[in-house]
């Protein structure tokens, strides 16, 4: 499992198994190349601080690789998405978040998309099931 | 009661950075498309549609605006990943009103879709002279949630329908009947 605190070489290593696409896997190695000491949460930071810092990363790392990830990365990833539309996304994609990571990603669309909450409760939108315990699964 | 208008389709037509094409042929319901590419697991720019020539001939003097419905047909070149990302209006140059989209995917063919209606003012006041008003704007975001492609959404045409009416005339009669049963 891929914690905040793991070698950035070893998420690259995850990326990798998953089947990151070649360009987004050099863009890593290049990274590690230049940052050889950096961790998961090195990398998440060099990320936020870009100011076109988009949520369609999280959406991509989570849809890549989220059941390699431990629960703190999980929970750092979901912290940085302030879109509400990219949190329904993945609440509509992936299948094994916990109940603690459902609530926190229900939490930020809940009042901000009407339509959406409104097609959720009609069931013409379906969401996965959140898991009792965030594991592989 | 409230009334209707037509819908109303855009005199102006604008895209904030460079995801769409033809943005003009929003302009007419004409099955001529606006274009739109949004790389992978991305958002589009955005796509403002104003001046909806609305006037006192489709809401009177007197009348307040009660509801905003907006039209949008549409459609995608897959059925899994392209969705709205925002809909909503603007006022008077301000700021977004409540983001009325879906989760549901685009189509593959051409379809309409309508959001809000008689009672949805997408948490504004809204006046008359705010509909009428040039730069009363709808506008439209989309995403793309496929982690490996690009994708491409198609937008034949984009209306505004404004519902109307008086309000607080449903009141009077019953306080009326109220006197007239009890002198």
């Amino acid at each position: 499992m891929i914690e905040l605190k793991s070698k950035l070489a070893d998420y690259i290593q995850a990326l990798k198994a998953s089947g990151a696409c070649g360009p987004v896997v050099d863009w890593h190695d290049a990274v590690l190349k230049e940052h050889p000491e950096y961790t998961v949460e090195d990398l998440g930071h060099l990320f936020t601080n870009k100011e076109d810092f988009d949520d369609g990363w999280a959406f991509w790392v989570f849809e890549l690789m989220g059941k390699e990830m431990a629960e703190d990365f999980r929970l750092y990833t979901i912290g940085l998405i302030k879109s509400p539309k990219w949190c329904v996304e993945l609440l509509q994609t992936c299948d094994y978040f916990s109940e603690k990571e459902h609530a926190l990603l229900k939490a930020k669309y809940t009042g901000k998309l009407p339509t959406v909450e409104k097609e959720i409760w009609d069931g013409k939108v379906v969401l996965q099931t959140a898991k009792a315990v965030g594991v592989k699964g | 009661m409230a009334e209707w208008t037509s819908i109303h389709l855009p005199g102006t037509v604008s895209d904030s950075g460079a995801t769409w094409a033809n943005v003009n042929n929003v302009k007419v319901n004409d099955t001529s498309y606006a274009t739109v590419t949004i790389n992978k697991n991305s958002d589009s720019s955005n796509l403002f549609c104003s001046n909806f020539g609305f006037s006192s001939t489709d809401i009177p003097v007197g009348d307040d605006v009660q509801g905003v419905e907006i039209s949008i047909s549409r459609y995608a070149d897959d059925a899994t990943h392209l969705s709205d990302y925002q809909v909503t209006i603007i006022c008077q140059g301000g700021q977004p009103g409540d983001n009325l989209a879906s989760a549901s995917k685009w189509p593959t063919s051409i379809a309409d879709v309508t959001y809000g209606g008689q009672s949805e003012l997408l948490g504004f006041e809204l006046s008359r002279d705010d509909v009428f008003d040039s730069l009363f704007t709808v506008l439209l975001k989309c995403n793309n949630s496929d982690t490996v492609s690009a994708r491409y959404g198609y937008v034949d045409w984009i209306g505004v329908r404004i519902y109307h009416g008086t309000t607080g005339g449903g009141v009077v009669v019953p306080i009326m009947l109220y006197h007239y049963m009890h002198h």
